[in-house]
């Protein structure tokens, strides 16, 4: 669903809400448009900063367009954490109405993309944070981000950096030996969208994906038909729904393969209060668990 | 490799000529046998897993199989383990207690002490070899995963 904001609605919105400072005292504003970012944001930093999310957990990403609050909310914001490689299409909207030069294009820094194939064209998979060392990296981006905005808070904010990070090594090696659970020829991931593809290259699966890179499509009668032959041929044992999709082709495909459903992954996000997944750890672990449980 | 040991204060000695304190022991305490799968064929690898210094415990683990395992005092340990290696490789857990030593961080009051470390050595039938080293975390344990790649191209020369 596409809200109709024009160019001119963000650069007057922006213009008259532009130009305010804060009293350095006051915690640095951080504006988020990844809900992973924000939970990197508040490890790193804690008390010295605000964080105000703009896209909130068990909202859909691909799906979300910002409203005159959130322009706002950007407007006030010293800094804005964007997710990048392409995932937010209406950025440049954004960027338009406001300094430019406070918008930290994470994804983008963190670089090691993976290319793929999405309805003819070849586009970087947005879906970085699957990667727990991405996730360390986007941690040194936003780390130098916040002490360049807040120097005198340099220590605090590199300290908290190396705690997260620690967690992260520890989160990464307790997926490795979760997925050692799993024999390797057995790692095969049916899931909703192809948000998985990083998580498959750090943990050795292969991606067997209903719908494309974004949740806006539809799959094909024959792309389903395609995959119920994958999902025989290769004896897929379990497929996989996720947290913001209707599950209603996967109910399909396991009466027409004999397939069970692995579970509920988060593919595009932290879940929503209340959710296992309201932290970017918790998230993982969640993914990890019902997908080996699932496959073993 | 031994560059990586080098760089990091690896006692090297340890790992390529036995010390006095250090038994070599070429019997196997532990070796398992696994069934093929239809797509694989079953292949007998050697391990060989060497510790400085020697473990409390260790055991190399596949699945819910154990390939290899044994106790200090020794410090050097090998064994034949068949089992199906598809493609896509295997991933053995490599656990190791040491009950004396912690990781090498440094204390202001007494000299560091050298890290503990393993170091696990897989050969396949054709010649092939993959080692991979881990070091012992803060409590003295290793507990990580070392994949087997099924792949020749992906193998150490
Ligand atoms: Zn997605």
């Amino acid at each position: 669903m596409m809200h109709p904001f024009s160019r001119t609605f963000f650069a007057v919105l922006a213009a008259g809400l532009g130009g305010v400072g804060l009293a350095s005292a006051a915690p640095l504003k951080v504006a988020s448009l990844s809900t992973v970012l924000s939970d990197v944001a508040r490890n790193v930093g804690g008390d010295k900063i605000q964080v105000e999310e703009l896209v909130k957990g068990g909202v859909d990403p691909h799906e979300f367009q910002p409203s005159p609050s959130d322009v706002q909310l950007v407007a006030d914001a010293n800094l804005v954490l964007v997710s990048g490689k392409g995932m937010e299409g209406y950025l440049s909207k954004l960027e338009e109405g406001t300094d430019p030069k406070k918008f930290v294009n994470v994804g983008n820094k963190v670089g090691n993309s993976l290319k793929l194939k999405d309805d003819g064209k070849t586009i970087e998979d947005p879906h970085w944070w699957h990667s727990v060392a991405n996730v360390k990296k986007a941690t040194d981006v936003v780390r130098d981000a916040l002490v360049a905005a807040a120097p005198a808070d340099k220590d605090a904010l590199t300290a908290n950096a190396v705690a997260y990070q620690g967690k992260l090594d520890e989160l990464d090696q307790a997926i490795k030996l979760k997925v050692a659970e799993l024999a390797r020829d057995k790692r095969k991931l049916v899931t909703s969208h192809d948000a998985f593809q990083y998580f498959a290259r750090d943990y050795g699966f292969k991606i067997y994906p209903i719908e494309g890179v974004s949740t806006a499509e539809e799959p094909s009668t024959r792309k389903v038909a395609e995959l119920l032959t994958t999902i025989k041929k290769e004896g897929v044992k379990s497929v996989f729904f996720e947290n913001l999709q209707n599950p209603k082709v996967i109910t399909q495909i396991t009466k027409e393969t004999g397939a069970t459903v692995g579970g509920e992954l988060y593919a595009d996000g932290l879940g929503a209060p209340g959710s296992d997944a309201t932290t970017y750890i918790g998230m993982l672990r969640h993914n990890a668990n019902t997908i080996v449980d699932a496959l073993k | 490799m031994v560059a990586v040991f080098l760089l990091a204060g690896w006692p090297v000695y340890r790992l390529t000529r036995p010390a006095a304190s250090v038994v070599t022991a070429n019997s196997s305490p532990v070796a398992a046998t696994t069934t093929d799968s239809p797509e694989t064929k079953s292949a007998p690898l050697e391990l060989e897993a060497v510790f400085a210094p020697a473990p409390a415990d260790f055991q190399l683990k596949n699945l819910d199989r154990t390939a290899l395992a044994g106790r200090g005092p020794q410090a050097r340990f090998t064994g034949r383990w068949t089992t199906a290696v598809p493609p896509e490789g295997v991933d053995l857990v490599v656990q190791a207690h040491w009950s004396t030593v912690t990781a090498g961080s440094s204390n202001a009051a007494a000299p560091a002490a050298n890290p503990a470390a393993a170091q696990v050595t897989v050969r396949f039938p054709d010649g092939r070899k993959v080692e991979k080293s881990f070091w012992a975390g803060e409590n003295g344990t290793v507990d990580e995963v070392f994949t087997v790649p099924g792949e020749p191209a992906a193998a150490t020369p």
